[in-house]
């Protein structure tokens, strides 16, 4: 089979289990850049640093597995410019932080109380311009970069026959928000100036949507949204102040992304159990619920099985302590429980720690062998 | 007795607690005296928390004003001699700066009766060694969100055993990815997953 009969094939594969049918093979879809940066060798100041090197080590790694029908979440890392999904710096491998060790974010408050009217008042694009300059460490030179080998990069990972899983994305604003302000800051901005902080919630989100529309129209083979939503998790909060402040715009980026016909996909972080009704209201198969484990797997198989593919959900914390016939047992438990309409992957990233053979038992699992 | 302070605590009114505090402040009212008001709306919260009608987002809060509050009178150190139960020590081990989640406990420790030393994030070995010595608790904290920092946490716990400090010391660990293998993998006593767990099991060892 040639890598272009592969590369459909695979796509096929993560489209059927979407809409909640059997495929010929249960997908597998690695997630996390890290961990196929020490499998390389390759220490994770040069990883985050360096796109070619970030992009070799991917495209490596996918090729290692082999069986995986989708990249682990991108061509190359893009971990220089994360900053800017959370309105917070990173600390960087190399840099802020010892040689090999995770880049992260650095929780500290760089937003003002003052710049939710900077952002009414202004506008979003000439605060973000001046608050991306002046308080996060962007690498802006990485953005030009990225506009020059992305394509290509991408190019490389089709042409090895590897479909891109994640090329488009909507963040929520509480990402935005509570990033920038802090999450207690944030929960007092809420309690305080409600309605300003919706007013600047539904510029940034509008803004999100139309941004992803644009991109939807010029990224090759998009299969799903990401949308990240760990500081949204229903545990977090009063359901008041849930549903105001997270439900309203999940539904909302939601619902746009029904509007192109593209699937939501849901990157769920922590427990989500209390949010699982409301999400029993979205359309037969226009999500996929992608957890990291805390959330009870079978929970979610109850009351949204019959809605939505579920993907995931080996945790970090296994991938690194278990061996691989815990991992291959787990995996092939989790693939008879949940399809159809199930994609098997790690819960949340694979750790850059996580022992190789246990990654391969996920591989095997999925390919049957 | 401040009754205004309890409540306004207890019904996390930011601008009214950190009001009060100083006017108690202008009038002499003593630090510690001070402080076990705000514990005591801090133990409302608490019991409104587990009653499930203040949730995750109300303690976070709380441990914002808390803190704000205490810097007013020197920090959350400075009520130590007001503990019922001694002290607790915490940090987030090395190579980890998360501190979400460690100041979610030691914020709920304080309010519950423990004199809370908190080491911050990224704390080395060294550094819960010497706290150790320094302030002899019965039970610490490592906190971590991190699957890579498991093996920090397993040093940091050995070398304390090999410091000879661990005769009648529990480690507790927590943090997202932590559970009961990684409890067994680093050598800690128990896996607390909340800060309320975190409260139950130090009452418990250190004698409610």
């Amino acid at each position: 089979m040639t890598n272009q009969e592969l590369y459909q094939l695979r796509l096929n594969r993560i489209k059927k289990a979407i809409k909640l049918e059997k495929p010929d093979k249960t997908p597998f879809i690695p997630m996390g850049d890290a961990f196929f940066a020490k499998r390389a060798g390759v220490k994770l100041s040069e990883f985050v640093s360096n796109m070619e090197v970030s992009h070799k080590c991917l495209l490596d790694g996918v090729k290692w597995m082999g069986d995986c029908e989708a990249t682990p979440g991108g061509s190359y890392s893009i971990a220089k410019i994360t900053g800017t999904m959370f309105w917070s710096r990173i600390k960087l491998p190399g840099i802020e932080l010892p040689d090999d060790t995770l880049f992260q974010i650095d929780e500290r408050e760089l937003m003002s109380a003052e710049d939710y009217d900077k952002i009414i008042n202004g506008g979003l694009e000439a605060f973000k311009g001046e608050y991306f300059a002046s308080k996060l460490n962007v690498d802006f030179s990485f953005f030009d970069e990225m506009a020059e080998k992305g394509p290509v990069m991408d190019q490389a990972m089709r042409d090895a026959g590897y479909p891109e899983y994640v090329n488009l994305l909507v963040s929520l604003p509480i990402d935005y928000l509570s990033g920038g302000r802090t999450l207690s800051k944030f929960l007092s901005d809420v309690r305080k100036m409600p309605e300003k902080v919706t007013e600047v919630m539904d510029i940034i989100l509008d803004a999100n949507i139309k941004e992803m529309k644009n991109m939807a129209g010029m990224v090759i083979d998009p299969i799903d949204v990401f949308i990240a939503m760990g500081r949204g998790c229903p545990d977090f909060y009063h359901p008041k102040i849930w549903e105001k402040f997270v439900w309203k715009y999940l539904e909302k980026a939601v619902n746009a992304c029904i509007d192109i016909g593209l699937p939501a996909n849901l990157h769920i972080d922590s427990n989500w159990e209390r949010g699982l009704p409301y999400m029993a209201g979205f359309p037969k198969a226009t999500c996929i619920f992608e957890t990291d484990g805390v959330t009870d797997t079978y929970k979610v198989k109850e009351i949204l099985g019959d809605k939505m593919c579920i993907k995931g959900d080996v945790q970090a914390a296994k991938l690194m302590l278990a061996d691989p016939d815990e991992i291959y047992k787990y995996s092939c438990q989790l693939i008879r429980d949940m399809e159809p309409g199930f994609i098997l992957c790690s819960g949340c990233s694979i750790p850059p720690n996580a022992k190789p053979e246990n990654v391969m038992a996920m591989v095997h699992a999925a390919s049957g062998k | 007795m401040s009754k205004k302070l309890i409540e306004a605590m207890a019904d996390l009114d930011e601008d009214l607690v950190l009001s009060e505090v100083k006017a108690l402040i202008s009038q002499n009212v003593l630090a510690l005296d001070i402080i076990a008001y705000l514990q005591e709306g801090m133990g409302i919260v608490g019991k409104r928390f587990e009653e499930k009608e203040y949730f995750l987002s109300e303690l976070i809060m709380s441990a914002e004003i808390f803190n704000e509050a205490s810097q007013l009178l020197g920090g959350v150190g400075g009520a130590g001699a007001t503990s019922k139960y001694g002290t607790f020590v915490m940090g987030t081990i090395y190579d980890d700066i998360h501190d979400i989640g460690k100041n979610i406990v030691t914020t709920v420790m304080s309010s519950n009766g423990f004199n809370v030393v908190d080491l911050g994030v990224d704390v080395c070995t060294e550094k819960y060694i010497d706290a150790i010595k320094e302030y002899k608790p019965k039970v610490i904290g490592i906190s971590c969100l991190l699957t890579t920092a498991f093996d920090n946490i397993k040093e940091c716990i050995q070398s304390i055993e090999k410091a000879g400090l661990r005769k009648d010391l529990k480690i507790l660990i927590g943090g997202g990815p932590v559970d009961e293998a990684t409890c067994k993998y680093v050598g800690a006593d128990h896996v607390c997953k909340n800060a309320q767990e975190t409260v139950e099991y130090s009452k418990k060892y250190m004698g409610e």
